[in-house]
């Protein structure tokens, strides 16, 4: 009772509306720079690296009650590739991820969200010299995001997105710029 | 709250630990053209347990101190090498006579930390340096004193340490192995090279080791390799883009794209047993099954280089290790196994049904004294694995009846070894 007076007299609007809460799927794409460092080894080896490639991302959130959303993120990364000559023989190499990520997100000013997960990269490496080899690792990581959302409905949003990656187990890391669609399939009160 | 502790654990980064070799090569009087060579009797005379009476607050109350050496072609190469009581601490240092005195010029280091620094010390001529170099030295307590200093990282050393001959080394059991983990030492250790490497097993001597015990893998193509773990992975290996089992790679692109942290090529099995048997002074190598298909190629290996390494007049231990069932079963399907010279991890009923050479209980079984003394009886050695907690080394050396002790610590296992009395 004594909330309730202290909120009258203050200049704080009551909502007495009930509070929506949603699963939010985003999907969407982008172009991703690899962003730590490559040597390719040993320096002998003739090649040069490209560290610009595109990426695809799938994010499912569930927004509760409170601020702060939580979810699940994956999606597919080109770290980088590159191709080398030794000896007369050439060939090619080339690093993906998977994102395996439980994300976190909170609204830090209307429109603007921060993300951040914890989980782990399933990195692939294909290599094609003497003879063509996939072979995948499971290794630690993060990722940190900031977003701007534009919502055309009360469903549908329009998401641009500038993300962090850092597979820290493998010392990988990417700067990922990403579009997305943000579709809110699930509301309830 | 959990954003901004997500974000101090995107952006904080994991401290680097790392030790820089000290500069060794500044010391003039060590440089002077004229400062020659030690005479070779000069060398195991000199070796010996000291006392310190200085520098005792960084190393210790005593030092046992031996020289090592490896061999390139007609080139020798010998280091004297220090294990202290402290901190796992060690020096290891070059020699040379110069006007009559004996000056050692090196680096120490302490295993508990990053700590190092240069070293340099000198016998003068009347504190030993003439017995030495004289003809059939014979050295007595206190004929011997070194005196020098050392300093921190590549400074100019200047704390002083003085250690003063007590007594010969323990050799007691005579056969003793101090066998040396990862072919001599660990990558994570903060060692100048890395684990499972031709240049550690070139290295891990001057770390006192007798013995090393390799890691056996296989290449997608059956080349049999050295390396530790399951995965190519940053601990061993420089980022290469190269991800997954070493297993799905062959040699040729290993050897391509890979490299150890320190820059090493991932060596062969042959390519090491090469530098054992041509190169240093081992007397054992342990051969770490760390795969579970067929022993028999690691087996013609073994049987070559023990031929080798008899053709030229080395006594030199080359033994299958078998640390689980699958490598027992796949062991079990060689020809004449109970011939076959091996080291068994499991217990000493399946050491027996293989006649192993060697039994090596895990070293949280503890002593064992009277099963050690039982496996004797049959001719059978034991070995204990893996310790690296300096007071388990001490108890074990002390209480313990073991023919060898496996450690990542081979400086630790030589001090307690040399120095029991």
């Amino acid at each position: 009772m004594a909330v309730n007076n202290l909120l009258a007299q203050s200049n704080v609007k009551i909502d007495s509306n009930k509070v929506w809460k949603s699963f939010v799927l985003q999907v969407g794409g982008g172009f991703g720079s690899y962003t730590t460092t490559v040597h390719i080894k040993p320096p002998a080896l003739s090649g040069s690296v490209k560290r610009y490639s595109p990426v695809g991302m799938v994010r499912l959130l569930w927004y509760p009650s409170y601020r702060l959303r939580m979810g699940f993120e994956t999606g597919y990364t080109d770290f980088y590739s590159y191709k080398v000559r030794n000896a007369g023989k050439e060939g090619s190499l080339h690093l993906s991820a998977v994102p395996l990520l439980f994300v976190f997100s909170m609204q830090i000013v209307r429109r603007v969200n921060v993300y951040a997960g914890l989980g782990a990269y399933l990195e692939t490496t294909h290599l094609d010299y003497d003879g063509s080899v996939t072979s995948k690792a499971l290794v630690l990581g993060t990722n940190i995001a900031l977003s701007y959302t534009y919502p055309f409905s009360s469903k549908l949003s329009i998401v641009a997105e500038a993300e962090w990656m850092n597979a820290y187990d493998s010392k990988d890391a990417a700067l990922n710029l990403q579009a997305k669609l943000a579709w809110r399939f699930l509301r309830w009160q | 709250m959990i954003i901004p502790a997500f974000a101090f654990l995107f952006f904080s980064c994991q401290k680097k630990y790392e030790v820089l070799m000290p500069d060794t090569t500044t010391w003039s009087i060590f440089n002077d053209p004229a400062a020659l060579p030690l005479l070779p009797a000069s060398r195991p005379a000199m070796e010996g347990v000291y006392t310190l009476s200085k520098g005792n607050d960084i190393f210790g109350d005593q030092a046992a101190i031996k020289w090592s050496h490896t061999s390139k072609g007609s080139d020798t190469t010998y280091h004297v090498s220090g294990f202290f009581g402290k901190d796992i601490a060690y020096f290891i240092c070059e020699g040379k006579q110069l006007n009559g005195s004996i000056l050692f010029n090196g680096y120490w280091r302490k295993m508990v930390s990053t700590e190092t620094g240069i070293v340099h010390l000198t016998i003068s001529a009347a504190n030993g340096a003439a017995l030495l170099l004289g003809a059939n030295p014979v050295v007595t307590p206190g004929s011997i004193v070194i005196d020098g200093f050392f300093g921190n990282g590549s400074e100019n050393p200047g704390r002083s340490i003085t250690l003063s001959y007590t007594r010969k080394l323990n050799n007691t059991p005579a056969s003793f192995q101090i066998a040396a983990h990862r072919s001599g030492g660990r990558t994570s250790d903060l060692l100048p090279v890395s684990e499972n490497s031709v240049a550690m097993i070139l290295k891990t001597q001057e770390f006192g080791s007798t013995g090393v015990e390799v890691d056996v893998r296989f290449t997608k193509d059956g080349i049999p390799i050295l390396y530790h773990d399951n995965t190519l992975n940053l601990r061993e290996v420089q980022k290469s883009g190269l991800v997954g089992p070493i297993e799905n790679y062959t040699y040729d692109q290993l050897s391509t794209f890979v490299r150890l942290v320190h820059g090493e090529k991932i060596p062969t099995l042959r390519e090491a047993l090469d530098a054992v048997v041509y190169q240093t002074q081992l007397q054992f190598v342990w051969l770490d099954t760390k795969y579970t298909s067929s022993i028999a190629p690691i087996h013609a290996i073994q049987l070559e280089y023990i031929q080798k390494a008899a053709a030229i007049g080395r006594q030199l231990d080359i033994v299958i290790g078998l640390p689980g069932k699958e490598q027992f079963n796949q062991f079990l399907n060689l020809p004449d196994y109970k011939n076959v010279p091996s080291l068994c991890e499991l217990g000493a009923a399946e050491s027996d049904q293989i006649n192993a050479k060697i039994w090596a209980p895990r070293f949280t079984e503890g002593t064992q004294n009277e099963l050690v003394a039982d496996e004797h009886l049959k001719g059978r050695k034991v070995y204990v694995w893996t310790i690296d907690e300096p007071a388990f080394i001490t108890s074990f050396i002390n209480e313990g009846h073991f023919d060898g002790m496996l450690s990542n610590f081979p400086s630790c296992v030589a001090y307690n070894y040399y120095v029991h009395q």
